[in-house]
């Protein structure tokens, strides 16, 4: 089915989803928050966060000004799932 | 119609690894993090419009501008009150060839895909990925497992549950129609009148052997 299908456009990369568990202050995650508006959070206790997108909200995210820690974990996440995406995501300055 | 269940998050490494730091979550707030893909075939364009209204989702579907449609005639999705009244089926089927003739002929003539199929029916078929959240398919499900859903995409949505409550029959109990969800019909003077026949069917549906 998939050979059938044209999937030259990014809607591919809506096909996963990547769960994170984070530490942060409030400010911190609405920070992220406002970076793409399809992530996903819930408030687990004083400070700790279970965060979670799509690939495509992940590489979206990569291309703006995030915190350094968050940054590599993303990067990271995005390496593991997808090395060559990860790759051009890279080459094209994260 | 099928429909498979290609991919998926499960809940137990996040449970998991959320009790191993002394945390918890509730399933109505872990549902948003689970997300669920199913290839679908054999629906039809007609049905597919219905799902892609569903805007909580992703979908990557098969093009008509560059996929050629093939075969009209014999995969055609036709409703089943039309099939059952021979008068409308012959109409039905005239039509079906007709248009996979035009568009055959207008493609023979130079017209590209992507213009030929302003000729085809609303019943050819088509082939789709869709990815949903677990809170997204409550929702989903809500609606569209409802017998005043109509019966392609009704069908469609009770085989996802099944598919989902496969996997996670947990957190899949409670979903099904809003009746069944909330314990009355929401659908007024419309209600199909029938809530706890529904309600019984959908404490079932995908539990038992004869699914």
């Amino acid at each position: 089915m998939l050979r059938k299908m044209i999937l030259k456009h990014g809607s591919v990369l809506e096909h996963n989803r990547l769960v994170f568990l984070a530490e942060g202050s409030e400010e911190e995650i609405l920070e992220l928050l406002l970076t793409d508006r399809f992530f996903e959070v819930s408030r687990l206790g004083e400070g700790k966060w279970l965060v979670s997108c799509n690939l495509r909200t992940l590489v979206s995210a990569l291309a703006d000004d995030l915190p350094g820690e968050v940054r590599e974990a993303f990067s990271e996440a995005l390496r593991t799932a997808s090395p060559v995406l990860w790759e051009r995501v890279m080459a094209h300055g994260g | 119609m099928e429909v498979k269940l290609i991919s998926y998050v499960p809940s137990k490494p996040i449970i998991e690894a959320l009790e191993a730091g002394g945390l918890s979550i509730s399933p109505e707030e872990l549902l948003k993090h689970l997300s669920f893909t199913f290839a679908i075939s054999g629906l039809s364009r007609a049905c597919t419009h219905q799902l892609v209204r569903h805007r909580l989702a992703s979908y990557s579907q098969q093009s008509q501008r560059y996929v050629r449609v093939e075969r009209l005639a014999d995969e055609a999705v036709e409703p089943p009150s039309i099939a059952c009244r021979p008068e409308a089926d012959v109409f039905f089927r005239g039509f079906i060839r007709a248009s996979e003739y035009i568009y055959n002929k207008l493609i023979g003539l130079g017209v590209p895909e992507e213009d030929a199929r302003f000729v085809l029916p609303n019943a050819a078929p088509s082939n789709i990925i869709v990815t949903m959240t677990g809170s997204a398919l409550y929702h989903f499900f809500g609606l569209r497992c409802c017998n005043r859903a109509q019966h392609e995409i009704r069908e469609l949505a009770d085989r996802m549950l099944v598919l989902c409550r496969r996997v996670e029959p947990e957190l899949f109990r409670k979903a099904g129609p809003y009746c069944f969800q909330k314990g009355y019909c929401e659908e007024g003077p419309l209600s199909c009148g029938r809530v706890e026949e529904v309600k019984a069917k959908y404490e079932r549906l995908g539990y038992g052997p004869d699914v």
